[in-house]
């Protein structure tokens, strides 16, 4: 390789990149070898003791499978309800579009956490507003919502697509308007109904802004934490406990830093398999 | 200049060098410290306004300038243990949580000897701090480690007002045989809290009720809800031990949390939800003190010493025609035991102490800044906030000389209601664990005593099986033996 002038311009930016993003991620595989404890007097080197133990432990198996749960009712029904929204903004809305853009753009830059204490309000099983709603139109169930094991998880569900519903109806219809309005009058010309002009045309174009949207929201509900920090911390029981939540458990509240690096490489791992094979099949029969 | 008139001022010299100097060494005297930098890691918001409050004092009486390093307290520990690990040590004094002690008491300057070399006003009067918290805060393996800055005790708070009520006490005593007095044991409670709990538009106190009553309210959100599991598990290994209660066997470091008594204690607090409003297991500090004090619509509860220190904020009935409010504070209940005994006690929350780093590059001012925080007549007006002198500090009465302090009942005379608790508390103080882990031995505990209670497991023994099951795993990482040493050094027998 021949070193000229421009490798020196790049070489900061590979400097600082190195030791922002590969060094902290050689690290922690390097802790996740260790029992690595604060609350132990020195780490040993343990191998692939803390994976072997991670694949044996229920707890992070369980929580595995609950965010597995999560991702698939979240990602699923905020896809839809975007689309519906993106389609419906983009079709009858003329004039207030950018109003109800902006009004909808406000859920997603609220903090989770606030968010989470917001849910707790809402949700209050004594004072709750939405089981006033639910009164009012003659329902007679009273959810317990986050404070009950079998509507914990339903609740966060809930107020996750609450706020990021919006986010997935932007990217959709930021694809939407980006689709040239030559194909759309052409199948029209050509006597296509609504629904074949969708099914026809603009799904299909919307495949790429889908996929991404898709995988932005899955990674990022792997990733919630907040909201379950503040509403559920991870209960009843464990009926909320999802894996970012036991890996900050494992991590810092039993200092378990070395365990706390398995798990999380463990995730990574199977998040890298799931995002390959979404990519490799499920984009592909799209 | 005669010999004589040089002498005179030879002599005159002398005597205005030695004032000079007496005098120079008086103002050191007064200002031992002038210019050591004494840095303090501290529990964030209201719990670090003290410390800069008299930071000022500080300085004017020891030249030290105090340097206040705030941080939240779910990040305190990893902070206050990498700091003071290092050499010489980033924090010279820290605010921790004494459930850490075990992790943080390597690092840790024992405060015996300054304790001893500090009578009189300068010192921190150690013997007036209330028995419970001198041990089971202060203290580790026989040696004084931290001072106490919060005194973090708890009490069962009922609605004396209800109890007194001639139409209820009639009621109560046709339907269960006995008077309505505050409960002594977890039998009473439930009999209590059962009798309370009614619907919108029943009756209490021969009026009509505007809305739903209930029994009583814990605050049951995890991972705090073992604190009330233990309110109930403590006396029911006592009276089943005819004994002090244990976590562990102390021989063979066999936890004890699966018992049958333990069992029937887990079954007594699901019976006691029954009686509670509804979510109530998602509740924390803020709804519980809201039900009870604010919207008046429970019974009983019990809780820190907040209700106590804000007695006049208690909310009526919500019935049309209240009696004036009125609080009553004792002793959570206990059990008697087949002796005839009744074991009671109430916990000494693992709360707020602060220590000073061994690797501290000046012991000796970090002591000075600690005892002058620590002293009785400083830490007074830390526990009677908020005053007019100082702003809410979130730091709760813990010497003798606080409960009866005729400054603080003439400030706060409903305070008075609480002294009798407070002495009974004194003696009756059990402690949380204090070991290496204490923390994941409890949030486990706390993980599966709450999935019984929301019915994810259904019955308490295969809950109580699993937290014991983790109980066993967190002991192994450890060391069965090292564990077993610090257990017994919680319990001030030798680190």
């Amino acid at each position: 390789m021949k070193l000229n002038e421009s490798t020196f311009f790049v070489l900061p930016a590979v400097i600082v990149l190195l030791l922002v993003v590969v060094f902290p991620l050689l690290y922690s595989v390097y802790v996740s070898l260790y029992n690595y404890d604060l609350l132990l007097p020195s780490p040993n080197f343990i191998g692939l003791g803390n994976y072997l133990e991670a694949l044996g432990d229920s707890r992070f198996i369980a929580s595995l499978i609950r965010t597995g749960e999560l991702v698939i009712m979240c990602v699923t029904v905020q896809y839809l309800l975007g689309l519906l929204l993106a389609l419906s903004l983009y079709y009858h809305v003329g004039r207030f579009r950018g109003l109800i853009v902006a009004l909808l753009s406000i859920p997603p830059m609220i903090p989770p956490v606030v968010i989470g204490y917001m849910g707790r309000l809402i949700f209050h099983p004594v004072a709750s507003p939405v089981n006033y709603l639910l009164e009012v139109v003659h329902i007679p169930a009273k959810p317990l919502w986050h404070t009950s094991a079998q509507t914990s998880l339903l609740t966060i569900f809930l107020l996750d697509t609450w706020q990021w519903t919006p986010f997935m109806m932007l990217l959709l219809l930021s694809g939407l308007m980006a689709i040239p309005q030559e194909y759309l009058e052409s199948v029209r010309i050509d006597g296509a109904s609504p629904w074949q002009e969708v099914r026809h045309v603009v799904l299909p174009l919307l495949k790429t802004v889908s996929v991404v949207a898709i995988l932005f929201r899955a990674l990022d509900i792997l990733r919630i934490f907040d909201i379950i920090y503040v509403l559920t911390y991870g209960g009843p029981g464990t009926s909320s406990e999802v894996v970012s939540f036991y890996i900050y458990l494992t991590s810092f509240n039993y200092w378990r830093i070395g365990y706390g690096a398995a798990l999380s490489w463990l995730l990574t791992i199977i998040l890298s398999l799931l995002a390959m094979i979404y990519l490799k099949y499920v984009v592909k029969s799209f | 200049m005669s010999v004589r008139r040089l002498l005179t001022v030879i002599a005159c010299s002398i005597i205005i060098a030695l004032l000079a100097s007496s005098s120079f060494n008086w103002a050191l005297a007064q200002k031992p410290y002038e210019g050591v930098r004494i840095t303090v890691l501290v529990h964030s918001g209201h719990q670090a306004v003290p410390w800069y409050k008299y930071a000022k004092y500080i300085k004017e009486r020891y030249g030290i300038e105090l340097v206040v390093v705030e941080a939240p307290p779910e990040e305190l520990f990893t902070k206050a243990l990498l700091g003071i690990r290092s050499k010489p040590a980033k924090y010279d004094i820290i605010q921790f949580n004494s459930a850490f002690v075990a992790d943080l008491a390597p690092y840790l300057l024992p405060l015996d000897d300054y304790i001893i070399k500090t009578p009189g006003e300068g010192g921190v009067a150690f013997g007036d701090i209330l028995p419970c918290f001198r041990e089971y805060q202060d203290m580790w393996g026989g040696k004084i480690y931290a001072l106490t800055i919060d005194g973090d005790i708890f009490f069962l708070y009922y609605r004396a007002d209800l109890f007194e009520n001639p139409i209820e006490r009639k009621a109560f005593k046709a339907k269960y045989g006995h008077d309505l007095e505050p409960p002594k044991t977890w039998g009473e409670f439930l009999e209590i809290a059962e009798f309370f709990t009614r619907k919108k538009g029943e009756k209490l106190c021969g009026q009509t009720l505007q809305r739903d009553f209930y029994g009583a309210a814990f605050q049951l959100k995890p991972p705090r809800v073992f604190y009330w599991y233990l309110f109930v598990y403590w006396p029911y290994i006592a009276a089943a031990t005819k004994g002090e209660p244990h976590y562990f066997d102390p021989k063979t470091m066999k936890p004890l949390i699966s018992t049958e008594a333990a069992i029937k204690a887990l079954e007594v607090l699901k019976k006691a939800t029954k009686y509670m409003p509804p979510g109530v297991l998602g509740w924390e500090w803020d709804e519980t003190f809201t039900a009870f004090m604010k919207e008046g619509c429970v019974a009983m509860t019990i809780h820190w010493p907040d209700e106590g220190k804000r007695a006049p904020e208690l909310a009526p009935l919500p019935i049309p025609n209240p009696p004036k409010p009125k609080l009553g504070v004792t002793l959570p209940p206990g059990v008697i035991g087949p002796d005839g005994k009744l074991y009671r006690y109430t916990m000494i929350d693992a709360a707020w102490v602060a220590g000073i780093a061994k690797n501290s590059a000046h012991p000796d001012a970090a002591w000075a800044v600690l005892s002058f925080i620590c002293s009785p007549r400083w830490d007074l007006e830390r526990v009677m906030a908020p005053t007019d002198f100082m702003p809410d500090t979130g730091h709760d009465p813990y010497r003798y000389s606080h409960i009866y302090s005729p400054r603080f009942l003439t400030l706060k005379p409903w305070f008075k209601v609480m002294i009798k608790a407070y002495e009974e508390a004194a003696l009756h103080g059990f402690p949380l664990l204090k070991m290496p882990g204490a923390y994941e031995y409890l949030e486990k505990l706390a993980t599966y005593v709450h999935a019984y209670l929301s019915g994810q497991i259904p019955d308490a023994k295969g809950a109580l099986d699993k937290a014991t099951a983790e109980w066993e795993k967190i002991t192994n990482r450890f060391g069965r033996e090292s564990q077993r040493r610090a257990y017994l050094a919680m319990w001030g027998l030798g680190a």
